[in-house]
Parts: C-alpha cells; structure tokens; sequence
C-alpha cells in the first residue's frame, strides 16, 4: 500500500519532523519507508529519516506492508503534511 | 607509613590523599554482575542527560550568535540522543544482557550502523559522524573525563593517588586544589610530570601499589623534591618535624607572577625550588668557551603556553627550543582554529625580540598523549602506533591549518618550524612539500609570512638518527629529543620505572647515536639542538658540550641550574678536554660506568644536587 504527501513543514524534513516520522512509524507493526527520487528510506530508523533531506513542497510517497500499514502510511502522512 | 618513588616535580604538598580512578581503566569489564544493573542504568541515564544538556548548551549558544546552520547539526544530534534506536538499545542491553555501559552503547551504535548499511545512501555517510560524535560524547560522561577533574573544589588542598593520568586529565586539574600529584606508574619524562611541572604541582611517580593502601581522606605529606610520601606524618616523624616542614611550606607560599595557572597557594613553584637548591642564580650567565669567548652555545627553554613564554624570558632563556603545541589541542572535544593558534604562535613570538629563536613543534600527539578529538582507535602498543608527523600526514586538514598559523606568526618574529617523529626521509619530504604548498597559497592570498623560514627534524626515533646525514643534507636543522630516543633504542617504556636503568641517557648505546647525530648534521654544517630532559641531566652535559652540542633546551625550572653548570663547565675546562671525555665514554661498558667516569673528571658537578 502506498500513498503520496506533500512536505508542508516550511523547513523541510529537518531533525525534530524526523525523530516524528520514526516514532509515528514505529508505533506500528507494518515496516514503512518513504520514497523520494526513487530513493528509499527506511521510517523506523531516524538516521534515515534525517538523511531524506526533503523540503517545503517535496512530493514524498510512503509505503507500507502489513496489517496495519494504511494507519502507518496516515501517521506518517501526518507528520509530512503538518506545518510543524 | 612512607613511601619512596622517583622525584617527578619538586616541592612539598601537605593535604588530604584522594583517590582517582583513572578514566582508562574503568573501560575494562564489558559486563557488570547483575546486582549493579539498575545504579548502571542510573549511571548510563545520567551520562545521556548530562550530553543533551551540553549539546543543548551549545545549541543555544549557537542559535544567540546567529549561527543556525551548525544549530541545526546540534539539533540533529539532540535527537539522535532521544531516538529509541540508539539509546533505547543500548539501554535494553544493560537491563537484559548486563552489558557495562560503555560496551552497551558501542553496541547500539554498531547496530545502528549496520541498520544504515543495510538502507545505505550517500547522505548517510555524514549523519554516521553525528551518530559517532555523540556517542563519543556519552562515553566521555561515563568515565568522567571531564566532570571528575573539574569537580575538585573545597577549602581543603587535596594530593591525588591514582594509577597513572594521562595527558588530557593533567592539563584540567586546578593547583589551587590539588597541590600534589602521586602516581604508582610514571617516570620522570613522562608527559604527565612535564605538565605538573610547568603547572608547579609537586609530583612523585612510581610510588608502587602501596599507595592503593592509602584511604582516602587520610592526611599526606608529599616532598616532590626528594620523592617521599608520608602518611599521617604526625606520627612517622614526629609533630615537631612536621610543624618544621609545614613552616617551610609556608614560607614558600609566594604568590607567582609569570605564571597563569598558579595563584597564592600552591605549596613551592618548582622554579622557586631549583633556585633554592643551587643556592640562588640572580642572573643566567653566558655559556662562555676558553678565554671567555661566547662559544655560540644556547640555553633556551621548553614550553607548551604563552604563560611559559613569558617565564622563560624572565629566567633568562635565550629563546624558545621547543614550543610543544599538542597543548593547544587537549582538554577540549574539537580543534582550534587557525585563527586561535595563529594568535597563541603570534604571542609567544612577540613574547621576545624579532632575533630570538622560537622553534614550534606542529602538534605531537598519540603515544601517552591520546586526544578524544581525532577518535583513534586504542593500539596495542601506542608509542609505536600512529603519533606525531604519522598523524598529521594522515589528517592534512589539521597539518595545513596548524602550519599556516605558523607561517603567519612568523612574520612577527624569528619562527622555526620543527617535525616531530620523522622516521623516514619520504615523510620528511612530504611534510617539506606541504609547507611549500601552504606557503604557495599564502602568497598567493597576500598574507605575509617568513619566506626564508628555518625548518628541522626532531630526531627521535633511532631511523632517524641513522639517517642524520641524510637528513641533515635536505634540512635547516637537527633537534634530538632523547626522552623517545632512549626508550626506542633501549626499547624500555619511560613509563616503566622497573626500567629505569635501561632508560638512562647515560647509556653508551644512546651516547654513541647522539654522537653520531652531532657529527653528521655538523658534516652539512647544520646546527643541532637537544630539548629532551637530558639537558637537564648534569652528568650529561660535559659528555654533550664536548660532542659540540649547539642548543641545549630545557624547562623552565631547570633553565638556573643547567646555565649554571654550562658556564661552569665552559670555565673550567678547554673544548678540546671536553670533547676527550665525550669521546672516552662512548668505548665504556654500562652506564654506571659513565656516569662514574664523569664524576671523577668533573667533580665539581657533585656540588650541586640534580633537578628532575
């Protein structure tokens, strides 16, 4: 399952989203990762969120498989798209 | 009780025994037992807290200047510091595998890196340093590098009992604290008892494990001038004798001027201590030759701070022969900028006259002189590990950036620049090659320098006193520093105190390698300069003016005392009986049996008691 989100905060993907991303993701069983330029990143591991570099704009898609993988995909979505 | 060991920074300390774990050794059990899981818990969380604090601190201070880009780098570490991979791991190990600490973290951060290899992008590769540093970070908290030393405060003056220290724990402690230092390891050379000297702590090493015996608080006599150490004095010597030494004490306490470190308090300057031995030198006289002439011989002095620059001038020293810059660099987590040594070089040389020779070593670190900055891994064997020149040509980053604040202070004075552990013709080449690289691009940049800069080897490891002639031919000048020579050609530790014999300059092996530098750096007509602590040694200075000797370099507190045996010896006797003698030792079987030859020929050496 995957979804695409816009990154809405206005510094990006910077530390503190990121330490987000990761316990958004890691509060669920399913692995997620997040897309970007083809690029693959692992959600549940934080120096990969940080290492993402994405900024105000950036598509990003999120995959997930698993039972629970569309909440992990809209917990993810969250973060992406909050402005903070 | 009384201890004896090897007088390592002279002068009385009267205080109460605190022991020191050293940071080294707690690092060694890579397990706990399971009663002490939770205090190591406790003691894991307390060093996580205690980096965000730090990193946080920083972080602001960051944000205040307006400095945002390298606020965001701290942040990136603040929330490694909160993520559950990292610390969350680290901390399940020590709860369930009853890891210690430090094996728990290395682990987590192993883990963690695997996690990245396994999802690996190129951005990681910088985000591993962060990861790296912070972890670096914990580990410093939980051996109390910092937080230990800096913690020594109270009314009460402490002497410090510990195994050994190293480099970076000695350059933290506070002399107005610790008035004595004694230590079961150590030898006089090593760098532990160069700093208490320069700092005046009075300092005996190679006390032995008795001294694990001693409890703390219990009250401890330390005389750094004949290396005893009293427990409980009022009993062993009686309370008049005590009152009698603690007089002393008190009459000693004079306020310091020149240096930084020491205020009122301190028990004896080291420098105040050489000068009532030899029974007060107003003035350093000449080295003088036969008929008086100035034989071109100097005496110049050791340093490693601009607070030492300014004694040695005071002393009288002709010059800087050694400005040991690895100082700059320890006690602190990063590197000083170009900008700061620029003007820590700037200062020292303005410190004396525009012909006044200062001779900068670039940064020797490694050995016993480990820095938490460059992250080496430990070695076996660290004195014949990565040191020295071996690290700088493996960091260039921090060779250009230490020699172009060289070569920018040398506009201001008479700068030398020195090498140290060349083992090998090609890396003295190397290191030559980057000078001209860096003086290339100063001018290129309109920044003035010393284009005619002198630049010389240090002669230490025995490869290169083999190859003194060959070096000599290609640089300005020779600079032996015999306290590594005499352990590599010995092959005995000067940390070794059971080997004292063998690390001795008086060795005729080491005579015979000295003699040969001399002669061969003298064949290319290239001067040669000696700044270990055998130029302190009395009995070693006829044996090494009559070698033809040109610089003799010493501490500060030795500078009195040796110039005064230069000029005595330069007196008494013609070169050509000096060099006789220097000659005859090199064919004698033991060093004993130097050192008695010297005796009988230079009895007036005896007169005068030697200083560490």
């Amino acid at each position: 399952m995957k979804k695409m989100y816009t990154v809405m905060n206005p510094s990006g993907i910077h530390a503190r989203p990121a330490l987000k991303i990761v316990e958004a993701a890691s509060r669920h069983h399913s692995d997620s990762y997040l897309v970007k330029d083809g690029s693959r990143f692992f959600a549940k591991n934080l120096i990969n969120m940080i290492s993402i570099g994405a900024k105000y704009g950036d598509t990003i898609e999120v995959v997930a498989e698993g039972e629970d993988s569309l909440a992990a995909i809209e917990a993810i979505g969250a973060v992406l798209t909050s402005r903070h | 009780m009384q201890l004896q060991g090897i007088p390592a920074s002279a002068g009385l300390a009267w205080g109460r025994a605190l022991h020191l774990v050293s940071s080294t050794r707690q690092s060694e059990s890579p397990t706990i037992p399971l009663v002490r899981v939770s205090a190591e818990l406790k003691r894991f969380d307390a060093a996580v807290g205690q980096a965000i604090e730090a990193i946080e601190a920083i972080r602001a201070s960051l944000l205040e200047e307006g400095r945002t880009e390298e606020a965001d780098i701290m942040e990136v570490q603040l929330v490694l510091l909160q993520d559950r991979e990292l610390v969350g791991k680290a901390r399940d190990k020590i709860l369930h595998l009853h890891y210690a600490s430090h094996a728990a973290l290395e682990a987590a951060m192993a883990d963690v890196l695997e996690t990245m290899r396994q999802h690996s992008h190129p951005q990681l590769v910088e985000r591993a340093m962060d990861l790296e540093d912070v972890v670096h970070r914990i580990g410093r908290n939980l051996r109390g590098e910092q937080s230990v030393l800096e913690g020594l405060e109270g009314s009460e003056t402490l002497v410090l009992l510990c195994e050994s220290l190293t480099p970076s724990e000695a350059v933290l402690l506070n002399p107005k604290v610790v008035a004595g230092i004694a230590l079961i390891h150590g030898s006089v050379t090593s760098h532990v008892a160069i700093i208490s000297r320069s700092m005046g702590i009075p300092t005996v090493v190679g006390l032995g494990p008795d001294l694990q015996s001693i409890a703390d608080g219990q009250m401890v006599l330390l005389d750094g001038t004949t290396g005893t150490l009293t427990v409980d004095p009022a009993e062993v010597l009686g309370e008049a004798e005590v009152l009698r030494e603690a007089e002393a004490l008190r009459e000693t306490q004079v306020p310091r001027e020149t240096q930084v470190l020491g205020e009122a308090g301190d028990p004896m300057s080291t420098a105040e201590a050489g000068k009532r031995q030899i029974g007060r030198v107003p003035q350093l006289p000449r080295v003088r030759g036969e008929g008086g002439r100035d034989t071109g011989r100097q005496l110049l002095s050791n340093i490693s701070s601009c607070a030492e620059a300014a004694t040695a001038l005071s002393e009288g020293a002709a010059g800087i022969g050694l400005f040991r810059t690895e100082f700059l660099f320890m006690g602190r987590n990063d590197f000083p900028s170009e900008e700061e040594q620029f003007a820590t070089y700037r200062k020292v040389v303005s410190t004396f006259d525009a012909r006044t020779p200062v001779i900068i070593r670039t940064m020797d670190v490694g050995g016993d002189k480990p820095l938490a900055s460059l992250r080496l891994e430990e070695e076996d064997n660290p004195f014949l590990g990565k040191r020295g020149m071996r690290i700088s040509l493996m960091r260039q980053d921090l060779l250009r950036t230490q020699l172009r604040a060289i070569l920018r202070a040398s506009a201001y004075g008479n700068i030398k620049l020195l090498f140290p552990m060349i083992a090998t013709l090609g890396e003295w080449r190397q290191a030559k090659a980057i000078v001209a690289e860096v003086q290339a691009a100063l001018t290129d940049a309109g920044i003035p320098y010393n284009q005619s800069i002198d630049i010389g080897i240090m002669i230490e490891v025995p490869s290169a006193a083999l190859l003194a002639d060959r070096l000599a031919q290609e640089a300005d000048f020779l600079s032996i520093g015999t306290n590594d020579l005499i352990q590599y050609t010995m092959a005995a530790s000067r940390n070794s105190p059971s080997l004292r014999k063998l690390h001795d300059p008086l060795q005729p092996a080491v005579l015979r390698l000295i003699h040969q530098v001399i002669r061969s750096a003298h064949s290319h007509g290239k001067p040669v300069s000696l700044c270990g602590e055998m130029a302190s040694e009395m009995a070693a200075l006829p044996l090494l003016l009559g070698m033809g000797l040109d610089t003799f370099s010493v501490s500060n507190e030795a500078l009195a005392s040796v110039g005064w045996q230069l000029s005595l010896l330069s007196e008494r006797w013609d070169s050509a009986q000096l060099r006789l003698a220097a000659e005859a030792v090199l064919d004698l079987d033991e060093a004993s049996d130097v050192r008695q030859y010297v005796q009988q020929h230079f009895p007036e050496l005896q007169q005068v008691q030697v200083l560490p």
